[in-house]
């Protein structure tokens, strides 16, 4: 089996399984959810056979797909050390959600439709991976979208969920259009959009490179990726069951904007890097806020995976796309692992969310919490942990870079171990708070070998130095950048003090702030020191309180109402009104009468007869 | 004395005339029809004129075909205005717009 | 002298250009065999007569596709310059036999609910398919007359079909008399192209001056003679009449409304495409000298129509309405193909046709899944008896899902690539300002097409029973809806599936 074959048939696989899903069996759970993760681990033996047999190179193939005039458009593979990175992850991580959602969805009465929409979306995410030209990105782009539509909405009948999958919907057809104008403007540009090709014309003559095209594309990073300021569906997206927000919505398809950047990292010039820079790390800061206010154990780490999508698209604007994709890795290990872990939560919590109606998990479901603080732990960026080496790595080129970046992104790694910790503090530790965490239950098995087997990776996934050679090339290279970089020695030693300063205090001050008497004795006394000192909570409460309602109380409502008025308001229901008004106006021509019809005729005939005599020859 | 080309001509565009302005103006679908017909004539007449100045047979041939085809369509249509007779009471155009935005 | 008859068959025979027209003597033939079959057979039996008319159609399709492929046909003239058969033509006799099939197989349906005669229904269906085949093939303003008015004299008849219906006999009329009304138009355009290009004292006048050819060379250098122009306009007139466009697009929707629905599916598709083919014939063959006239008008026209067709259908509650005013959008888009054909890029033309087909599809899915779902008073589907289908009826819903994805041009569906030919045709054509019309059209399309889709899918949850009559839903119905709605995606995935694009 040469390498394309490979790559075809995992790309293929869920296809079949999707289609024998829709078509037989979408009344037999069993045996769909059985296809569903035999295609699962078809795609990831498939992709080992790949990589094994592409060897350090890279495979290209390519079929035509459109061929009218001069006009190609080819579908194909160009699958190189990037993508057999993300190919491996997205594979392996996947399968594992397959598995867990054997488990999680068991009782659930849709779940060959479920066990289909796994399946359409791996489709379209390896074709997104495997993609060698824009057009073909954005179908599978537009599939993807589509398949995360349908998985948000799977609980059909509550109203959240059709609300949000909407939203998602509508929010990413607008990063989309500026994605379809960036792929126009750069065929018109370059006159192609194979990716290697233009890699080539770029290489040849840099002046080539196009600011208005990388902002284009762009575009569709911010939509896919859920940044600022279309970043609003991703919490929302929270509201599909949570296999699909841990391989979706965490791990690999908001991720997939930025597998798109680095893909076509050589299209973007000095300025729109800068941008994507400062976006990602504003986004990164300001996820890490929002995550202190939401009390859904899911949409906690919803904006944990906003903030950390922020970290990725500051390394790739601080010009380390190599960084950017190794936190993305590590990142959709523990992410993934977060979320299956606090599915598991949910699952044995008979569905309760919300993380103060939980507590005292941790003897309850051992496994399950102790995988999880594993996760939480890389998370915060613990020395050793998987996520401390990206962090660290993304943290030092900030600091080469300049001072404010670096100052922010340190902040959010403090602020990222506040809010986890307080997330590990109250859901695993102290008395159950009702009955349905006082009822928790281990999950299946089916449920805990994928946790444990993230749990492995995330502790060690951030090891490049086992990675097999081909997966961690551009990785490597960019590491090997960074350290030959002046001033690289300093940096890293006021990183390493830094984050680690970060997950102690955001760990320690998390458990000092929230985990207070209610809890065990033990948290208590080791709590006590620093306790007393901060006993006095009501001046934080008071601040917190005037904080909340007089500012940040009325900057959301600003925003409401700019978001009330201008956008719903003027843009949404006034092209809508415009619309409906002319529609209304063109209804109102169908008079029923063959008279009035007739005149219609008469006028179009001396419409016709006046261009006839050239009377309107000024056009 | 002959008649020139254009004296036909101007006939035949009269009859397309007043052919439409019939079905513009009267309210009895039959006189539409009429009027319809009358249309179709005009262009008869204006086909009979030029192939014969012109010195060619087919458009003498194409009269016949219209013909045939004008029988067809009346023959239908008024079948057609009978049966809404039947349900209506009534043909007069202001009355049958059942069908409307 | 049965010798003597042998010799002249066989002389007869050897120049035998009747065997070019088969598929359409067979379809008459069949047409013919219907009506006598009813009076043939005994009253039990009628049950055969719709299968009949389908195998036997399905049988002319058989011969028509294999007896010459349209790829790499060689164009050539019969009949002395009556007909014309190109490769287009050659594959609009297969698209023409598809829909007529697919009619038939709706009507059978539609007629099941019915107290109607039914042979009369299969036997006009067929007639038409075999005079759109004759249409799309003349090239001789008789041939195109007579073919033209065969198709619309019998649609007289099947829009009025529902006798019974006080609005089916209203939309009969209504289309009655536009139709007879645009008839003239184009007929009085004919006669004035006829009588110029004969006029023997004018440079290249023909002797034949109804033929396409000869038409072309004398207007090619006659392009200012104002009879030449007003003639040219007004056969495009009631061409436009045929496709639906502004300002002749006004019946369209009450027609629509008052025919029976596998009638409206037949108008929709095949009386348009039908159109089209002419239109698209007339302006790259006897009015390719008329560009400079043409091209500006016809784009004016294009984009009224796109805007009009958009406009008018977003607040339309009736969904009969509502598929004729979004099928005069569709005819605007086609129309910037047939520009960007005007303009000389080659491959428009090819585009329009695959647009057509992708139109096909998507159309007779969302048509069918309206038969299904039509009560016996078929003139009144309104977007409200569609709330909570897909909950009521999940594989309908889906069909008519992907039906109206396909029409509003959502990848992976069959529209979204027919769609982008065209605009790549309007793109290379340089039509920049059609093109930006175009796309808003399809914005706003979504709009109401996902409106339907939203009261199939979102509605407000009840357990009332809306329709009166609900149709057997049988194993070859699956098999027919499920057919086109995998046309339509294999298409959108695989256009080189459907080899039309050279």
């Amino acid at each position: 089996m040469t390498a394309t074959q490979s790559l075809l048939a995992a790309l293929l696989a869920p296809l079949l399984s999707a289609a024998l899903i829709t078509f037989f069996f979408r009344r037999r759970g069993v045996i769909a959810s059985t296809i569903s993760v035999v295609a699962a681990a078809a795609i990831f033996i498939f992709s080992l056979f790949a990589i094994r047999e592409m060897g350090t190179g890279s495979v290209v193939a390519s079929w035509d797909w459109l061929t009218f005039g001069n006009f190609n458009v080819s579908m194909g593979f160009f699958f190189d050390g990037t993508a057999a990175t993300m190919l491996t992850m997205v594979a392996f991580v996947g399968f594992l959600i397959h598995v867990f959602s054997l488990g999680y969805m068991a009782d659930d009465k849709a779940r060959a439709r479920f066990f289909g929409g796994l399946s359409i979306f791996m489709f379209s995410m390896l074709g997104i991976i495997l993609a060698d030209n824009l057009i073909m990105i954005f179908v599978f782009w537009e599939l993807v979208g589509f398949s995360s539509y349908m998985l948000i909405g799977h609980y059909l009948d509550t109203e959240e969920a059709a609300a949000a999958s909407k939203k998602a919907f509508i929010v990413n057809r607008i990063g989309d259009l500026g994605f379809l104008v960036g792929i126009v403007y750069a065929y018109w540009h370059f006159g192609t959009t194979n990716i290697s090709e233009m890699h080539g014309i770029v290489a040849a003559n840099a002046d080539l490179v196009n600011a208005v095209i990388a902002a284009c594309l762009m575009c569709g990073f911010i939509g896919k990726s859920a940044q600022f300021p279309l970043h609003v569906w991703l919490p929302d997206a929270m509201a599909g069951p949570t296999p699909v927000s841990a391989l979706i919505h965490a791990a690999t398809m908001v991720a997939a904007g930025v597998y798109f950047l680095i893909r076509i990292a050589f299209l973007f010039p000095e300025s729109v890097l800068g941008g994507i820079g400062i976006l990602g790390t504003s986004v990164a800061v300001y996820a890490g806020f929002c995550a202190y206010g939401q009390n859904d154990i899911k949409k906690i780490l919803a904006y944990s995976t906003l903030s950390q999508l922020g970290y990725m698209a500051a390394a790739f604007g601080l010009g380390f796309p190599g960084i950017a994709l190794f936190h993305l890795i590590t990142h959709a290990f523990f992410k993934a692992l977060l979320f299956l872990g606090a599915g598991s939560i949910i699952h044995g919590c008979h569905h309760e969310q919300d993380i103060f109606k939980m507590g005292g998990i941790f003897k309850k479901m051992p496994i399950t919490s102790i995988t999880f603080v594993l996760g939480v732990l890389a998370l915060c960026g613990v020395y050793g942990f998987s996520g401390f080496y990206s962090k660290d790595a993304i943290l030092i080129a900030a600091g080469l870079d300049g001072t404010l970046l670096f100052f922010l992104l340190t902040g959010g790694a403090f602020l990222t171990a506040g809010y986890m910790g307080r997330l590990v503090w109250i859901v695993f530790f102290g008395k159950p708070k009702s009955d349905a965490a006082s009822h928790a239950h281990e999950s299946g098995f089916t449920m805990l070998l994928p946790l444990i087997v993230l749990a492995v990776l995330s502790v060690t996934g951030g090891w490049l130095q086992f990675w097999p050679e081909q997966l961690g090339h551009i990785i490597h290279l960019d590491e090997v950048k960074l350290h030959n970089a002046a001033g690289y020695a300093d940096k890293h030693h006021l990183v390493l003090i830094l984050g680690s300063a970060a997950w102690i205090v955001g760990l320690l001050g998390s458990l000092l702030f929230y985990g207070k008497g209610a809890t065990e004795d033990q948290l208590e006394k080791r709590a006590a020191p620093v306790y007393g000192f901060l006993k006095d909570r009501l001046w934080f409460d008071e601040i917190y309180g005037y904080y909340v309602a007089k500012i940040q109380q009325r900057f959301a409502g600003l925003l409401s109402v700019l978001d009330v008025f201008v956008i719903k308001g003027v843009l949404v229901r006034g092209s809508a009104g415009l619309v409906g008004l002319i529609g209304m106006c063109s209804k109102s021509q169908h008079v029923g009468s063959i008279h009035g019809y007739v005149y219609w005729f008469l006028a179009g005939l001396i419409f016709f007869w006046v261009v006839a005599t050239g009377v309107l020859k000024a056009f | 004395m002959t008649v020139g080309l254009n004296a036909f001509l101007l006939v035949s565009g009269l009859l397309f005339a007043i052919g439409l302005l019939g079905v513009i103006l009267r309210k009895n679908t039959l006189v539409i029809y009429m009027s319809l017909e009358l249309m179709l004539n005009a262009v008869n007449l204006a086909l009979v004129a030029f192939s014969r100045y012109n010195g060619t047979m087919d458009g003498n041939l194409f009269v016949f075909f219209i013909i045939t085809v004008a029988a067809a369509e009346v023959a239908l249509g008024l079948a057609i205005i009978v049966a809404l007779f039947r349900r209506r009471q009534s043909v007069m155009v202001d009355q049958l717009n059942a069908l409307s935005r | 002298m049965n010798d003597l008859l042998a010799e002249f068959l066989r002389g007869y025979t050897a120049n035998n250009q009747w065997a070019i027209i088969m598929p359409e003597i067979m379809l008459a033939v069949l047409a013919l065999g219907l009506l006598g079959a009813e009076m043939v057979l005994p009253k039990k039996s009628h049950g055969l007569i719709p299968r009949l008319a389908l195998w036997g159609q399905l049988f002319v399709l058989v011969v028509a596709m294999t007896a010459g492929s349209y790829i790499g046909f060689e164009s050539k003239s019969y009949f002395s310059g009556m007909i014309y058969q190109t490769d287009i033509t050659q594959f609009m006799r297969g698209f023409f036999l598809v829909c007529s099939i697919l009619v038939c197989y709706l009507g059978h349906i539609y007629l099941s609910k019915q107290q109607l005669p039914k042979t009369e229904f299969y036997h006009l269906v067929i007639i038409i398919s075999a005079a759109m085949m004759l249409l799309v093939q003349s090239s001789n303003f008789v041939m195109l007359f007579v073919a033209l008015e065969t198709v619309t004299v019998a649609f007289y008849v099947l829009v009025a079909y529902c006798r019974s219906s006080s609005l089916s006999l209203e939309a009969g009329l209504k289309y009655l008399v536009m139709g007879a009304l645009s008839s003239s138009i184009l007929l009085f355009g004919i006669v004035l192209l006829y009588g110029v290009a004969g006029n023997p004292e004018l440079a290249f006048n023909s002797q034949d001056a109804l033929n396409f050819d000869e038409l072309r060379n004398f207007i090619a250098l006659n392009s200012d003679n104002l009879l030449v122009r007003v003639g040219a306009l007004l056969v495009i007139a009631g061409i436009c009449f045929k496709i639906g466009a502004v300002p002749f697009q006004i019946w369209v929707p009450d027609v629509y409304q008052g025919s029976p629905t596998p009638v409206t599916a037949y108008l929709a598709v095949a009386s348009k495409a039908a159109g089209f083919i002419v239109l698209l014939q007339l302006v790259t063959g006897p009015f390719m000298g008329l560009q400079g006239l043409l091209v500006p008008v016809l784009s004016f026209v294009a984009a009224a129509t796109i805007l009009f067709g958009n406009f008018a259908a977003v607040t339309q509650r009736n969904v009969k309405r509502l598929m004729g005013l979004s099928g005069i959008a569709h005819a605007g888009y086609i129309l910037v193909g047939v520009i960007a054909a005007m303009r000389g890029v080659a491959w428009a033309p090819y585009a329009v046709i695959f647009y057509l087909v992708t139109y096909l599809l998507a159309s007779f899915a969302v048509f069918g899944v309206m038969t299904h779902l039509a009560g016996s008073d078929d003139a009144n589907q309104e977007l409200d008896d569609y709330e909570n289908l897909a909950r009521k009826r999940p594989f309908l819903g889906g069909i008519l899902a992907c039906g109206l994805g396909s029409l509003a041009g959502i990848p992976p569906l069959g529209g979204f690539i027919g769609k982008l030919f065209l605009f790549v045709a309007a793109f290379q054509a340089e039509l920049f300002g059609l093109l930006g019309i175009s796309v808003l059209g399809v914005v706003i399309s979504i709009y109401y097409y996902f409106g339907w889709v939203r009261e199939c899918y979102f509605g407000n949850a009840s357990d009332e029973v809306i329709h009166d009559v609900k149709a057997p839903f049988n194993m070859s119905d699956r098999v027919l809806l499920g057919a086109l709605v995998v046309g339509t995606v294999i298409i959108g995935i695989v256009p080189a599936a459907l080899p039309i694009i050279p």
